[in-house]
């Protein structure tokens, strides 16, 4: 209890700091094969700093190489080329593994322990272990205690898996697809959990393909596709590279007009069946757009205007990078 | 939790000690000695008792041990009030005996000692057996084993006596051979070198023998290093040779021929000693004076399972004359008169002897032969002492431990009394003596049955463990034989035995064995059976072979011997002829050419106890 | 300042000294071995198999009353310890790497030590139950008599001849696929032991297979556990121990390198 108490306090404290890093990956690439040039690169030169206290969510799809990085930084996989560090040290290193904990993808436990047993034997690993009872709190785990983890269910055994990464008290946590099975209750309570941990001051790594997850609980996301790093910032800043507005609405008019309105970034037109054209405006500044949309006196039905989420970002973003990387070819 | 761990412990280790151990057949009583005489250790007086101290006899007198040594002699000794005394009045205290020729292996120096035998000179062993109580010989606390001193392997020659016991020593063959030889013996511990001699001159050649020139050479090379040679012969002419070459001692009387004056001048001459082993002569010569051991009944109690069946065992006829052992006595007691050392031996464990009760018989042995009781005991005491660099063993002098025997009689009187042991010290501490429950395990009766018929199998039998190849390679012979399963008349199996008799051992052999017991710790009981029966044919022209029969604990086979003819014949062998062993435990029936040198072959059918 | 090394004096405070690695070894044994002693899947074949074999070759059925009991006894206690060894080692690690566990295991600051060294606990407190049961039995009812340094000598002998199997099982669970692990491990344990003249006695084996025999360390364990009461072929003793230890460094190191493949699927 006092540990937390300390962290808490001195989370507060460190907010008025310059951030320390606790993980700086720095031009990491990762390739099978025999040399650099025909082998299939998984991850070319990933450059990433994690910062004390926050959560990092590392995005992308199946095969991007999130899975890679992650086990690089966990010692699992070793390194073609760059470096990494966590907390000072190689990843790997037992003094690095007695501050951090992990929540890995686990088809089953070994099933006849019980929750508890499972519980204190990863605690003798931590020269700090979090007190028993908050480990149960923070997990949710208090009915089930005794029970085998062979009678655990889907979701409880997930909360089980988090208890075992947070047990220790680490600094840096990671955790691997935490939501994968659980009900939407379940989701929102581990999303308060881990939230809490971050205010304690514990920093967190965690990957998801959830893009609710991703925006609800991370300070910042990287975006990883085709082993390559497409961005990193706060799903606010992701948010507002594409902080567009779309205004949808069919004419009759030519499209070229309004590409000179004010704050424009793109006009796109599609032909109707009945002659009409429908035309998208994205644009900055929706606002002042519209009032020279209407100034014109246009003759305009079906208008509509969209935000941009996160899913486009997303989408928009790997269009952006395949385009990059058709222009490199 | 390591509470726990230790709990854990604990209880593992009193699983372990809980499980049962092997009953020992010779299962020992505790404690006889009285509670009185447990306090007589290492400091003590004792009063009024006649006291033998290897040399002179004292009538009376008192005997002061102090700090395990003999302190004080003298009548009537002034000694503290705390020191423990014993009163000896009629008894008498001996120096614990040397038996001055033994073989040892096993429980030998254990036996010794608990008849009153502290010290045992043995004339052939392994060094690696030696060597276990050599080192400890000097040891105030080796308490529980007799004193060992030993020639180690003994000198003899390619299939000469000593290479028949399926031990493989090395042999002398040239005289350039024996200055290694004796290094190495040295090197492995021997304290005297023994040789096997028989002169070439001799009537009878049992077994082949080093040279004249050998002997000659072993002599020398063993005085240069500073080690006695003592020889082994069993007649006059071969210990004349080996005297006259310069032999220390003969450790075998011989039967063959009463010593003559110039062969008594000569071992004066020489100074030269003999130990007679009278009991294992008597023992060769058919006399089973083993059994008269067994009958004393300060003796039985204190045998062993094992030591009764070495009294009881027999060794085969060797056609000695009836006066053999008359001729060993007289010769004994013609050297004694003119003073030739005479020293106590037995040969254990020989046929017919056992270590310690054996030594007891020689004394009866010497004394009928015709030594006074006297000089019968100081062949068992302060001669051995004059004859062989002992220490002060076999004698009691001022400064000596006191390895001693309190009896309850006057051996002096009656040479019996040395079995009348009521307590033994060795080192000047009290010894325990073993008694034996007397549970002899029960043998299995075997009833009439056929043994083979090598109808289905050559190798089972209807009990037992079957029929296996038997050959001298297990005594390190070349004989070789094979088994093969035939047929006759309509579908009749029957065993043909082929092989070949090679020349090398004394006793070569080769055949089959019938293994009678399931258990190898004991054998069958035959006696109330008739006859071994077969059908027996030759397949070379008539063949001898021999049917033996080996009882427990024995290495020497009675054996009966048949001459097999062309024809198929049915042979019937009498039980009762082997009547000079224990048929109550008999290990193996075996049939095997052994007469003839070379090829033979011969086939066996429907073997049968009846 | 330290480059790149993060310093914060409050924080490093609270790391104090090492967790005790004793109490490690501790946690995970005492983990491991309730957890087994849990399944009876693992425990019944392994405790009663060679109990079973044992009472019905050695005492009910018994070929010869006086020796059987004794020499069997001893080759199925041989037997029965390389079972929790190949088990716990094989069939227990290639479970774990394929549930995922084995690599949540290998992040967490658990030292590798103790993941081997409680499985070798748990081995041998399995091999302990075994000879204590069998050797009960064998006294009770095989009438078996040893001297108590003869009973001791013997399982010191087995227990410490279990440990090369825990190399080949610790081998043969980083290599295996955990859905083949158990059969393929039984399909190894089963003819091995049979073929050393564990079930039966060596010499009923006709003479090539008593001369492969040699190959196969369940062999060699069963002859110098033999040599206790004298009842072995009678090779010399640093031939067994020579075998036993060539298997058990050339699996050892197999699995190092199993297991230092960092590039694993």
């Amino acid at each position: 209890m006092s540990t937390r108490f300390i962290n808490l306090v001195l989370s507060f404290m460190s907010k008025s700091q310059t951030n320390k890093k606790v993980v700086s990956v720095i031009n990491v690439s990762k390739f099978y094969g025999s040399n650099s040039l025909d082998s299939k690169k998984v991850l070319s030169e990933v450059n990433l700093d994690i910062f004390e206290g926050e959560i990092l969510a590392i995005l992308g799809p199946n095969g991007a190489g999130k899975t890679t990085l992650i086990n690089m930084m966990l010692g699992r996989l070793s390194l073609s080329s760059g470096e990494i560090s966590l907390l000072g040290h190689q990843p790997g290193n037992i003094e690095l593994k007695r501050q951090c904990g992990a929540m890995l993808q686990v088809s089953s436990l070994p099933d006849m322990s019980t929750v508890r047993e499972h519980i204190e034997l990863f605690q003798s690993y931590y020269t700090n272990p979090m007190d028993y009872s908050q480990v149960i709190e923070f997990a949710q785990l208090s009915e089930l205690e005794s029970k085998y983890s062979r009678d655990l269910s889907g979701g409880q055994k997930q909360r089980l898996l988090f208890a075992l990464s947070i047990c220790g008290n680490p600094k840096l946590l990671f955790l691997d697809e935490p939501t994968v099975g659980l009900d939407i209750s379940a989701r929102r309570s581990l999303w308060k959990a881990i939230i809490e941990l971050k205010h304690a001051g514990t920093s967190v790594v965690l990957t998801t393909h959830y893009l609710e997850e991703a925006d609800h609980l991370s300070d910042r996301i990287v975006i990883i596709n085709n082993g390559k790093v497409i961005k990193i910032g706060t799903p606010k800043e992701i948010k507002s590279e594409f902080n567009s507005k779309t205004i949808r609405f069919n004419s009759d008019v030519n499209a070229e007009v309004f590409s000179k309105l004010h704050a424009v970034k793109k006009v796109r037109t599609q032909q109707l069946a009945n002659q009409e054209i429908q035309i998208e405006i994205e644009t900055s500044d929706p606002i002042n757009t519209l009032k020279e949309i209407f100034s014109a006196e246009l003759i305009i039905t079906d208008l509509t205007i969209a935000g941009a989420a996160l899913e486009d970002a997303f989408i928009k973003l790997n269009q952006k990078s395949k385009q990059h990387e058709g222009d490199l070819s | 939790m390591k509470i726990k761990v230790f709990i854990g412990v604990i209880v593992i280790a009193g699983f372990f000690l809980l499980l049962p151990q092997p009953v020992d057949k010779l299962q020992q009583e505790p404690r006889q000695v009285s509670k009185f005489l447990s306090k007589l250790n290492n400091n003590f007086i004792l009063r009024n008792v006649r006291f033998y101290d290897g040399d002179v006899l004292y009538e009376n007198t008192d005997v002061l041990v102090q700090n395990n040594l003999i302190a004080k002699i003298e009548k009537n000794q002034n000694v503290s009030e705390n020191l423990v005394e014993f009163d000896g009045t009629n008894k008498t205290i001996l120096p614990g005996f040397i038996d001055a020729h033994t073989h040892v292996y096993g429980n030998a120096l254990k036996d010794a000692l608990n008849f009153g035998v502290t010290t045992e000179l043995d004339m052939f062993t392994v060094p690696e057996t030696a060597n276990q109580y050599q080192s400890v010989r000097e040891n105030d606390d080796n308490i529980e084993n007799a004193d060992l001193f030993s020639s180690t392997i003994l000198a003899t020659t390619r299939g000469g006596h000593g290479t028949e016991y399926g031990l493989k020593i090395p042999v002398l063959e040239t005289t350039t051979e024996v200055d290694d030889f004796v290094r190495k013996r040295i090197q492995q511990g021997a304290d005297y070198i023994k040789a096997v001699y028989n002169s070439k001159q001799a009537d009878k050649q049992f077994y082949p023998s080093i040279s004249y020139e050998i002997l000659s050479t072993l002599i020398t090379v063993a005085h240069h290093q500073d080690r006695m040679l003592l020889v082994h012969v069993d007649n006059l002419i071969s210990a004349r040779e080996a005297i006259m070459l310069g032999a220390d001692g003969l450790v075998h009387s011989f039967m063959d021929s009463v010593v003559d004056e110039s062969f008594i001048k000569l071992m004066l001459k020489k100074n030269a000693f003999i130990i007679p082993t009278l009991s294992v002569e008597a023992s060769v010569a058919q006399q089973a004076v083993g059994n008269n051991l067994l009958d004393d009944e300060n003796i039985m109690p204190f045998l062993s399972n094992q030591q009764k069946h070495e009294l009881k065992a027999a060794f085969p006829d060797f056609d000695i004359p009836s006066d053999g052992l008359q001729n060993a006595f007289k010769s004994v007691k013609k050297l004694s008169l003119a003073g030739v050392k005479i020293l106590a031996g037995t040969d254990a464990p020989n046929p017919g002897t056992t270590h310690g009760a054996s030594l007891h018989g020689e004394l009866r042995l010497l004394v009928k032969a015709g030594l006074n009781n006297q000089e019968a005991i100081h062949s068992a005491t302060g001669a051995v002492r004059k004859a062989f660099e002992i220490g002060n063993r076999g004698t009691l002098k001022i400064g000596a431990k006191a390895s001693m025997i309190l009896l309850d009689g006057n051996p002096f009187v009656d040479i019996n009394d040395t079995s009348k042991i009521s307590a033994i010290w060795k080192n000047g501490q009290l010894v325990e003596r073993f008694k034996y429950l007397d549970k002899e395990p029960t043998t299995i009766k075997i009833s009439p049955s056929l043994i083979s018929d090598f109808n289905d199998s050559i190798q089972s039998t209807q009990f037992g463990k079957g029929i296996v190849a038997t050959t001298d390679q297990f005594a390190g012979g070349d004989s070789i034989v094979q088994l093969t399963g035939l047929t006759r008349n309509k579908g009749d199996g029957y065993l043909q035995v082929h092989g070949e008799v090679k020349a090398g051992l004394m006793f070569p052999w080769s055949g089959i064995t019938f293994l009678l017991s399931e258990s190898m710790q004991q054998g069958v009981d035959i006696s109330n059976l008739e006859s071994i029966s077969f059908d027996a044919k030759s397949n070379t022209e008539s063949q001898i072979v021999s049917v033996l029969i080996f009882q427990q604990y024995s290495f020497q086979p009675l054996e009966q011997t048949l001459l097999l003819t062309k024809d198929w014949q049915n042979y019937v062998i009498d039980i009762k002829k082997y009547g000079s062993i224990d048929l109550s435990n008999i290990v193996n029936i075996s049939i095997v050419a052994s007469e003839k040198r070379g090829d033979f072959e011969f086939s066996l059918d429907n073997l049968s106890l009846n | 300042m330290n480059k790149g090394k993060v310093i914060d004096p409050v924080f490093d405070k609270l790391n104090l000294v090492k967790p005790n690695l004793i109490n490690i070894y501790y946690m995970e044994a005492k983990t491991e071995t309730i957890r087994l002693f849990r399944t009876p899947g693992f425990c019944i074949p392994t405790l009663l198999f060679p109990i079973m074999f044992y009472v019905f070759f050695g005492i009910l059925f018994s070929m010869n009353k006086a020796t059987m009991p004794t020499y069997l006894m001893i080759t199925y206690a041989t037997f029965g310890v390389i079972g929790p060894a190949l088990f716990s080692f094989g069939v227990g690690i290639a479970i774990e790497r394929g549930q995922g566990w084995f690599d949540l295991k290998e992040v967490s600051p658990m030292p590798a030590s103790a993941y081997i060294i409680s499985r070798i606990v748990l081995s041998i407190i399995f091999s302990l139950l075994i000879i204590m049961l069998l050797f009960s039995i064998a006294a009770i009812f095989g009438d078996v008599r040893l001297f108590h340094s003869q009973w001791i000598l013997l399982a010191i002998i087995l227990i410490l001849g279990s440990l090369p199997f825990c190399a080949v099982g610790m081998t043969l669970g980083l290599f295996l696929k955990s859905s083949s692990a158990p059969a393929t491990i039984n399909l190894i344990y089963l003819p091995m032991g049979f073929l050393s003249g564990l079930w039966l006695p060596i010499n009923f084996l006709p003479d090539f297979m008593q001369s492969f025999a040699n190959l196969l360390p369940p062999y060699h364990l069963a002859q110098l556990s033999l040599k206790v009461v004298e009842m072995d072929i009678g090779a010399p003793i640093i031939l067994h121990i020579g075998v036993l230890l060539l298997y058990t460094l050339f699996f050892m190191f197999l699995a190092m390198k199993a297991y230092n493949k960092k590039d694993k699927q």
